[in-house]
């Protein structure tokens, strides 16, 4: 076959044209290059001054950014008419719109997430029922470690829309420790013991104090509450702490910790049923 | 800055350590085991129950008692293990909080001092200015945190004795520092004084020929209401104990000379 013969083969293969698809290769090859180096560049600048996640967006940003402009001069290069790809880009950017919607939304839900911050990377946050480490907070999604070492992925978007407790904000927290005693015990020997027994525990704050409160009269105990702060890396810690130590206690001091319990009245003024705990062997049955 | 000098007769000095032997301390509450193995250097402590202990006992190898089951035993690996050790006092690593024995109110432009002791460390050297193998309190205090509120502040220790007017008030113990505080009150309010923070990691510290430990004297100068007080450290050992020579330098002494906040205690 003559390949002359062929439409443009002449232009295809004269000189100018291969030594403009080298040109424009090695602008591609050089603008990657320099897109990556810059992408880095910046990163190392930032690091220092800004968290993690703004430093992930802007070497990114750079990147992308760098590489726009190497892709439009690789066109130009190839002779590519920029205007007709302008037009199409515009119908593509419609569809691409409809079709990327939700993607749109969690990458805008994203960079308000990094420009408020409620949380950074390693708190330990809630949403609804999920809680656990943050591992990455990334344009679209953030991802968390729950503590049995599991990984959620939470989409932006839904984020924004929920709500988001930050369980290590502040340095130092307060754990709440519900405690029910029988009605027949000595509320205020019960206060000063739990009061004792938080003073005893070097983890536990000394400033702010340890709180007492008397929640109310449940159906089977008196419902109190002590409330200690601690540093928020030793709050589980100290919870379980003192809730051994008030087990112990309380059993040292001879202080019940009722089951719930019922009691059964034939009337309004008589005694209550006796209850007698029956036996296996035969004389009990008897 | 003065180099630091083992103390004749306080605890702070090198103790020679052969191979085999085994050495007890006791700093007040804090009791120390060492011994030494092949290629193996055992370090044992524990603390009593009473932390205003004023017993210092130095028991010589052949002579130490046993190490208690609820020691915390450290275990160190050594190609030849050092033939001696140095026991050397350190400042508490966080700043402490203090309190007057009862509060107190400064008019404007008065000036106090008071007294106050807080817990040392105990630093173990191996050897000749060797690694730290240990650096550990005497007492374990009680967390504590000093701040306008619980979003913003610092975390420190409790101090569980109160701040002295007078230097008799408070005995002489082997495990605990005394720190001189002048309290100024450079604004046009009073100053309530119900609580004080220490810079105890800036401060150095210093022993007397009768085995007492003192740091530095510290001056707190508070200029406004809202503002953080100015903190000012004395070159030196302080006026009460002027034989005292250096035994340990500050945890932090970069830090000095900023502003802080020393007296706004925690909003309820």
């Amino acid at each position: 076959m003559d390949w002359s013969t062929i439409a443009g083969y002449e232009e295809l293969v004269s000189t100018e044209r291969i030594l403009s698809l080298v040109q424009a290769g090695a602008t591609l090859i050089l603008g990657f290059v320099v897109a990556r180096l810059a992408a880095r560049g910046i990163g190392k600048a930032l690091q220092k001054r800004v968290n993690p996640q703004h430093t992930m967006l802007a070497k990114r940003l750079s990147f992308y950014g760098v590489m726009g402009l190497v892709l439009i001069s690789f066109l130009g290069q190839l002779g590519v008419d920029l205007s007709v790809l302008l037009g199409a880009a515009g119908i593509l950017t419609i569809a691409i719109g409809f079709a990327s919607q939700t993607s749109a939304s969690n990458l805008v839900s994203g960079l308000f997430l990094m420009a408020e911050q409620p949380f950074v990377v390693d708190d330990w946050i809630q949403i609804d029922d999920v809680v656990g480490t943050v591992l990455a907070i990334d344009l679209l999604a953030v991802r968390i470690r729950l503590f049995d070492n599991t990984m959620v992925r939470i989409p932006n978007e839904s984020i924004i829309k929920s709500r988001l407790t930050n369980l290590t904000r502040f340095p130092i927290r307060r754990a709440d420790i519900n405690v029910g005693v029988a009605y027949k015990e000595d509320v205020d020997r019960v206060k000063t013991i739990l009061f004792e027994l938080a003073d005893r525990h070097p983890l536990v704050l000394d400033d702010p104090k340890p709180q007492f409160f008397f929640d109310g009269y449940g159906d089977s105990a008196l419902d109190l509450r002590l409330c200690v702060w601690t540093a928020k890396e030793n709050i589980v810690d100290v919870r379980n702490a003192i809730r051994l130590e008030i087990k112990k206690t309380f059993d040292r001091e001879g202080i019940e910790i009722p089951f719930p319990h019922r009691s059964l009245y034939t009337g309004s003024v008589t005694d209550p049923f006796p209850v007698h705990v029956v036996g296996s062997d035969r004389k009990g049955r008897e | 800055m003065t180099e630091r000098q083992p103390s004749a007769i306080g605890w702070n000095r090198s103790f020679e350590l052969a191979e085999t032997d085994q050495r007890f301390w006791q700093i007040g509450p804090f009791q120390l085991w060492a011994a030494v193995y092949p290629s193996e250097l055992r370090l044992a402590y524990a603390r009593g129950e009473d932390p205003l202990e004023t017993t210092l006992a130095i028991e010589r190898p052949g002579q130490c008692r046993d190490v208690l089951d609820e020691a915390e035993v450290q275990r160190f690996g050594f190609r030849h293990p050092p033939n001696s050790l140095e026991l050397v006092p350190a400042v508490a690593d966080r700043p402490v909080v203090v309190s007057p024995e009862e509060p107190l109110m400064l008019p404007p432009g008065e000036e106090i001092t008071v007294f106050v002791s807080t817990p040392m460390w105990v630093r173990v050297v191996a050897g000749d200015a060797g690694p730290v193998l240990l650096d550990v309190p005497t007492i374990r205090p009680t967390d504590s945190w000093f701040g306008p509120s619980t979003m913003e502040g610092e975390l420190c220790y409790a101090s569980r004795t109160s701040a002295r007017m007078n230097l008799e008030n408070l005995p002489v113990r082997p495990h605990r520092a005394i720190s001189v505080v002048r309290v100024k009150n450079g604004s046009m309010t009073d100053l309530n004084i119900e609580k004080m923070k220490l810079p105890t990691p800036q401060m150095s510290v210093f022993v007397t020929a009768k085995g007492r430990y003192w740091t530095e004297g510290v001056t707190l100068e508070r200029h406004g209401e809202n503002e953080p007080a100015a903190v000012r450290f004395d070159q030196g050992p302080p006026d009460e104990a002027p034989d005292a020579t250096l035994a340990a330098a500050p945890r932090s002494p970069s830090q000095r000379g900023l502003l802080t906040r020393a007296f706004a205690g925690i909003l309820q």
